[in-house]
């Protein structure tokens, strides 16, 4: 059963009762929350992903409430909750959704080791993935959500999941998160693309989510093979520029954006050195979505 | 004068992966990744295999880079053997 099943009042009830076992990808969450802009976000934005009906098992409980004290009656806050720690300082209330989104990359990018974890986007197409790490600012969730619009499949707009036995990355499918003017962009760019209410002033800026693609729901389970390695730069009215790097920088610079490359250690240096090899890296500037697309659609598998 | 040769740490577990002029290696012992170009990759790569002194060390380099081994070459892997050591990968050790 999938989210979309639930009327809003019994996904409502859920969230506040015995919670919601949520199934993004190759994890369960079971999330509790009385605050109505989460249950909207879900409801919205989760639509198409399974429930666990049956299971007692969840990789994270987490739970998003008001503090206990005079708090929630002076400055209406909300505190995230994972195992009954609160790993963060309260945020304003009207910011629960965005920090489910926001706790839920910590639950996962803090606990994970199973898989090299590494700060980026990742799509797919045709069986192989395009890994595009970056820092913030760098257009990377825009692109992201501009290239699933146009035929890639979502693995994840934020952590790219590089499995230890294979080296496969492990979809982790989820809303894509856009930040102040790429939030228009990307609905003037795909105006059918749902992207729920914003949330401003928050620390990022204003932000939003859009909903990912049904197809990337489904396709959840379905790996793919690592194959470009791209690190995307937006520049206001620059040209499109697709421009090869070398591997062993790019080696260096996906470290750096790996949240636990250090902690996996010899093993962490052979996932990271085996992926780079078998793929083709870039960096790539550009400031036209379009344009974006273009090259992109035009990226030949790398040599076997 | 004591002559003294170097040689790469026997504890440093040194993992190394070649692209073209770029060598990256990764040192088991401290947890540290470092990129080396192309003189640092063939230089640490000759160490791997035996130790040798600065001097010998440059004529190696020298003999598979198509190198003459002359002064300068001598001080950059002087200042290389340096940054090896600083770094952890290699220590000195006195010639017998």
């Amino acid at each position: 059963m999938n989210v979309s099943a639930l009327t809003a009042a019994e996904l409502g009830r859920r969230l506040r009762g015995c919670g919601l076992s949520l199934r993004t990808g190759a994890f369960v969450a079971l999330v509790r929350s009385s605050v109505p802009s989460v249950a909207e976000g879900i409801g919205a934005l989760y639509a198409d992903f399974p429930l666990e009906e049956n299971s007692d098992f969840a990789d994270f409980h987490i739970g998003l409430e008001p503090p206990r004290d005079l708090r929630r009656w002076i400055y209406p806050q909300i505190v995230f909750d994972f195992d009954g720690h609160a790993p963060f300082k309260p945020l304003p209330f009207d910011q629960a959704f965005p920090m489910f989104e926001w706790g839920l990359n910590w639950c996962v990018s803090s606990h994970s080791h199973q898989y090299l974890i590494i700060h980026a986007a990742v799509m797919e197409k045709d069986g192989f993935a395009v890994i595009m790490p970056a820092p913030p600012g760098s257009g990377k969730s825009t692109l992201c959500a501009a290239l699933v619009n146009r035929g890639w499949r979502l693995l994840s707009d934020e952590l790219a999941l590089i499995r230890k036995d294979d080296g496969q990355a492990v979809p982790l499918p989820r809303p894509v998160s856009l930040k102040n003017a790429s939030i228009e962009v990307i609905r003037n760019f795909e105006p059918t693309a749902f992207i729920n209410r914003e949330c401003r002033d928050t620390i990022k800026g204003t932000v939003a989510h859009m909903k990912p693609p049904r197809d990337a729901v489904l396709r959840a389970q379905e790996t793919a093979k690592p194959g470009w390695v791209i690190f995307p730069r937006y520049r206001k009215d620059a040209a499109t520029v697709l421009q090869a790097r070398p591997k062993g920088g790019t080696l260096m610079a996906v470290a750096d954006n790996a949240f636990n490359y250090s902690l996996l250690g010899t093993a962490g240096f052979h996932m990271l050195a085996d992926m780079i090899d078998a793929c083709d890296c870039y960096d790539f500037t550009y400031s036209n979505l379009d344009q974006a697309i273009e090259v992109f659609a035009a990226l030949q598998p790398p040599a076997p | 004068m004591l002559t003294t040769e170097w040689v790469v740490d026997g504890d440093a577990a040194l993992l190394l992966r070649q692209w073209g002029d770029e060598c990256v290696v990764y040192n088991s012992v401290s947890g540290d990744t470092h990129l080396l170009n192309a003189l640092g990759g063939v230089a640490l790569t000759s160490l791997l295999q035996a130790p040798a002194t600065a001097d010998g060390l440059a004529q190696r380099v020298a003999s598979q880079l198509g190198f003459e081994a002359d002064e300068a070459l001598l001080e950059t892997i002087g200042t290389l053997l340096g940054d090896f050591e600083r770094i952890g990968l290699i220590r000195q050790h006195p010639l017998q």
